[in-house]
């Protein structure tokens, strides 16, 4: 008996001494050399793996019939048109996004993805094709009249989201409620557990349509940022690739024609490069 | 293989408070899944007909259907019918619940391993129903099924994990948390392991030392 427990203080010292041998290494991570392309291997394969949400409304959605629609997965098509190849969907939330490209289990997430600056240390970003902001959604009979009376409020988000990235910052006041999925936290919201759900203005918009006893604010969207496609770190002709994709698309305008069509407002000023 | 720690150093705090969280309801939840558990065993043992049918549909409905899912319930969908009841309410009573239904198929069987020549011993010594529940069925009983409810407890503390998606402040959604602010897939998810593992391991330990104190005949 005893003999059993020492060797299970044994594997735990050992995991412990590797924890800590890991904590000198150095910071830096070194991306594959001579590792093939993505861009490559897409066309040679003809398969795209895409990391997209399955309960973001408007921007993707996994239908009835088990079809990825919205924005994003239109998006991804048009790629995959581009390359030749099939896309196979992989669903994604706040919480895998980066793991799956980092595990190289996606080729490229398409997931209302923001390039925050903390997340462009881990993984690589495109330029954006899309931006958004955020809104808060809440019963019309409670309702709240600006974004300072979250404060001591119940807010759900998902987990990792823009919503609770800047909740965390610009309201610590806030009573943050954490949901792994998008649609969780939305159901937080409509089954009275929380008084306020925090997310992109598309989402709600869309949400907004279907579920009239809820209302948000009017006026433009808090912290405003772009959207753009993630990828793995250190596949620049890749990256290439995809930056030159969306070129196409934003100034071709199919990209703002796809916006009408999911969000039925015009899509928003992307800018100046 | 480059592993970086000291990113995390400032999250240890949170994490701690989520291995608080779920330590707590993993032994608020055995406690009460064991009373639980013990008192469903009897009523499938009892004669009683009604009783031994309610021991058995509870152990059925439970031991079949997803924790998960009996948490959605508790958390979503009574939500839906206007009963609030908070995450941590939601997992002590979800787990407790569902605990309760594993310990009773281990009592169950703990309870059927006494022979029956002891009942009829304890009767030949005089003494009444509840003494011979208590001294003669019971303690052999329970030292019969004390290895299974180790193994049930440490079940128990790595499930309660599952009450995270209720956002429920424990070990794993903080785990979850710290993953999606410092993008340390790998590293977060190791320390998560140690602290699940050696936890486990300390729960065997007590367990063993409790089984050689207790259990000394």
């Amino acid at each position: 008996m005893f003999l059993k427990n020492k060797s299970a203080i044994v594997v735990l010292v050992m995991s412990m001494i590797l924890l800590i041998s890991g904590c000198s290494s150095d910071a830096s991570t070194t991306p594959a050399q001579n590792a093939e392309s993505h861009l490559d291997k897409i066309i040679k394969s003809k398969k795209i793996r895409v990391a997209t949400y399955a309960d973001s409304p408007g921007w993707s959605v996994l239908n009835a019939n088990g079809e990825y629609e919205g924005y994003d997965p239109d998006i991804a098509r048009l790629l995959a048109e581009s390359l030749g190849a099939e896309v196979e969907f992989v669903t994604t939330d706040g919480v895998n996004r980066i793991p799956l490209l980092e595990s190289d289990k996606v080729d490229v997430a398409i997931a209302v993805f923001t390039p925050t600056n903390e997340r462009a240390k881990s993984i690589d970003f495109t330029i954006p094709y899309s931006a958004a902001g955020l809104v808060p959604m809440y019963p019309k009979n409670k309702p709240i009249k600006s974004w300072d009376d979250l404060k001591g409020k119940k807010v759900s988000v998902s987990k990792g989201s823009t919503g609770d990235i800047a909740l965390s910052k610009y309201y610590p006041e806030a009573q943050i409620v954490r949901f792994d999925a998008t649609s969780d936290a939305f159901m937080a919201l409509k089954t009275g557990k929380v008084d306020v759900f925090v997310e992109e203005d598309g989402i709600i918009l869309d949400l907004l349509k279907k579920n009239p006893e809820f209302e948000s604010l009017p006026g433009q969207p808090f912290k405003s940022s772009y959207i753009a496609m993630g990828v793995k770190k250190g596949d620049q002709e890749w990256l290439n690739y995809l930056n030159q994709f969306i070129r196409n698309l934003n100034y071709s305008g199919e990209g703002a024609e796809l916006y009408k069509k999911w969000f039925g407002v015009d899509a928003p000023k992307l800018l100046t490069y | 293989m480059n592993l970086v720690f000291h990113d995390i150093i400032p999250y240890i705090p949170q994490l701690l408070s989520g291995l608080a969280v779920s330590l707590y309801v993993t032994v608020i939840c055995m406690l009460a899944g064991t009373v639980l558990g013990l008192f469903v065993a009897l009523c499938k043992s009892s004669k009683n007909v009604i009783l031994r049918f309610l021991g058995n549909a509870y152990i059925e409905l439970i031991r079949n259907t997803p924790l998960l899912v009996q948490l959605y319930i508790l958390f979503f969908g009574l939500g839906q019918l206007g009963i609030d009841i908070s995450p941590l309410w939601s997992a002590l009573i979800g787990i407790t619940i569902n605990n309760g239904a594993y310990t009773a198929e281990i009592f169950r069987a703990g309870l059927s391993s006494v022979p029956k020549g002891l009942h009829e011993a304890g009767s030949a010594l005089g003494m009444n129903k509840a003494q011979i529940f208590r001294h003669v069925i019971l303690a052999p009983a329970f030292r019969t099924a004390f290895p299974a409810l180790t193994n049930q407890l440490i079940l128990l503390f790595l499930f309660s994990s599952v009450a995270s998606i209720i956002s429920l402040e424990e070990l794993t959604y903080q785990i979850m948390n710290v993953e999606t602010q410092t993008s340390r897939t790998l590293e977060i998810t190791l320390i998560a392991a140690v602290l699940y593992y050696g936890c486990s391991s300390i729960f065997v330990y007590l367990s063993n030392a409790m089984a050689k104190k207790v259990f000394k005949w």
